[in-house]
């Protein structure tokens, strides 16, 4: 073995996979698939998509991505704006969306539920989980978006602010009222 | 809530107040409830929030979409090539048809060249195996799909001049001349090629170039140090092999199917819905080849095959062998509720 293999090669970063994608490099779309689509997936699931559209709109993402990678500003991390991307690909499935809010807010009339029926309800076994779905269901999809980035995803709210295209301030706002309703939304359930 | 203060609990969690604003909004939330409160419900709310599931997607599920999504990357890549416009086609057209006219008028059997125009990408279209792995090299006038791994069905359209397809392999490369195949490979070399339409070369290193024609086919040797051969299916013409093939190449056995391909068809005949051939290929799968990572997913899908064609007793003491033989399984989950 040489010494030139007896190294591993260096893992290109994101921004590099998003370069070289930007320059039609279709195995960077790979890589970039198979480092976050399980997190988009989740971000996505979060924020209300049922398990088989969150497939459908992950497709479409980083389908999108090769079309939006030379946009990307290679300064700014990736995950971010894969964030970002993945959210407006969302509003643009609204139809869809639409179909999954209904399918919550008739599950979620519904008294408790004892019997699981589905991989998806599996999911829902705990109990705060579950009503705090219930809850984010409720609120307009904007301030929903900032919260579940914000607080499940763990971005910052320049980070947030850039991936969504707002100003900071819109994001600290949206994600105030989201936060207000979550708890006004969680007592109610609470008190008897 | 009555403290006017307890906004600041929100700027303090989101790390908006620092220093000694932060300092002095702590020493206040000690000695107020209604602050300390705030706090101590934005953290719980955080907490639930941090803590919401989200279920993961099966492996086997991901790499389908992996495909099909640089499939249709592949695709959009060669439909959003540069082409020539309408407007241009038009003028194009007008000024053959007066050129046409013209050597029409004067009586003379002219000859109108042909315009030069840069040949486009080739069309093509992949069906890959769900584990099957591949990436495009080159996308212009040549074509260079790189495959890395697992089953692969091609359909090439008729190529133009200065047009070319090519496959790179793990040991060499094979040309197309507008045909359907299907190739197959590992990481370290060419396991089969079949040819149902057109032409294909093949050139492994170290090795002649080898055409097969329609209704050919080409197996690696078992014993990868020999030279390839080439098995002519009775419909080719033996012309084609003999000139191609090399000087020692001579008639081989026929070769047992790969993990690869043996899994493939399996999964295709899943896929199909045909849950008896599917479940018969499983079952041949783990005999013939038992030490495979992918007999997990066999026993597992041999419940699910199983339940599909209504055998629900049958399906559920697969799916607890399964659980016996792979308590923590990556199927573990499902497996577990169709032995309930």
């Amino acid at each position: 073995m040489s010494a030139a293999s007896a190294w591993p090669a260096l893992k290109k970063t994101d921004s590099e996979l998003l370069v070289a994608l930007a320059a039609g490099k279709l195995e960077a779309l790979g890589e970039l698939f198979d480092r976050h689509e399980a997190a988009v997936r989740c971000y996505l699931i979060r924020l209300g998509l049922s398990a088989s559209d969150a497939d459908d709109v992950v497709q479409a993402t980083f389908l999108e991505l090769q079309r939006a990678a030379p946009r990307f500003d290679p300064e700014q991390p990736a995950r971010p704006w894969l964030m970002g991307v993945a959210t407006f690909m969302v509003r643009r499935h609204r139809r869809s969306l639409a179909r999954a809010a209904a399918r919550f807010a008739a599950w979620a009339t519904r008294p408790h539920q004892e019997r699981v029926q589905g991989p998806d309800e599996l999911f829902e076994r705990d109990e705060a989980s579950r009503r705090l779905r219930r809850a984010l269901t409720a609120l307009a999809q904007k301030k929903r978006e900032v919260f579940v980035l914000v607080t499940v995803e763990g971005l910052s709210g320049e980070e947030a602010a850039r991936a969504l295209g707002v100003p900071l301030n819109t994001i600290w706002t949206r994600l105030h009222h989201a936060r207000r309703e979550l708890r006004a939304a969680l007592s109610e359930e609470e008190s008897p | 809530m009555s403290c006017t203060r307890s906004w600041q609990a929100e700027a303090v969690h989101d790390g908006r107040l620092s220093g000694a604003d932060r300092a002095a909004f702590e020493r206040h939330a000690a000695s107020c409830s209604d602050c300390a409160r705030e706090a101590r419900e934005l953290a719980a709310l955080a907490e639930v929030a941090r803590a919401l599931p989200a279920p993961e997607s099966e492996p086997l599920a991901r790499l389908r979409r992996r495909n099909v999504l640089l499939q249709l990357a592949n695709e959009r890549a060669v439909r959003s090539l540069p082409r020539v416009s309408a407007g241009r086609w038009v003028a194009l057209l007008a000024s053959v048809a007066v050129a046409t006219l013209l050597a029409l008028f004067l009586g003379r059997p002219g000859t109108v060249a042909p315009p030069e125009v840069a040949p486009g990408v080739p069309t093509y279209r992949i069906s890959a195996a769900p584990e099957a792995e591949w990436h495009v090299v080159e996308h212009t006038a040549t074509l260079r799909l790189r495959t890395l791994r697992g089953r692969f069905e091609l359909s090439v359209g008729k190529l133009q001049r200065g047009q070319r397809f090519l496959l790179d392999l793990p040991d060499g490369e094979l040309e197309v001349r507008g045909t359907r195949f299907v190739v197959e490979v590992d990481r370290t070399r060419s396991l089969g090629v079949h040819v149902s339409e057109g032409l294909v070369a093949i050139r492994l290193r170290g090795r002649g170039e080898v055409m097969l024609g329609a209704g050919e086919h080409w197996k690696a040797p078992s014993d990868p140090e020999q030279s390839a051969v080439v098995s002519p299916a009775p419909s080719s013409s033996p012309a084609t092999v003999v000139r191609s093939a090399p000087p020692a190449a001579k008639a081989s056995a026929p070769v047992k199917a790969s993990a690869g391909t043996a899994f493939a068809d399996a999964m295709a005949a899943f896929s199909a819905g045909d849950y008896g051939r599917a479940e018969a290929l499983f079952v041949a799968f783990e005999r013939a080849h038992p030490g495979d990572a992918r007999v997990e997913d066999v026993l597992f899908l041999r419940a699910v095959a199983r339940a599909r064609r209504g055998d629900l007793g049958g399906a559920r003491s697969l799916a607890r062998a399964y659980l016996e033989r792979y308590p923590s399984g990556l199927r573990r989950k499902e497996a577990e509720r169709i032995g309930e």
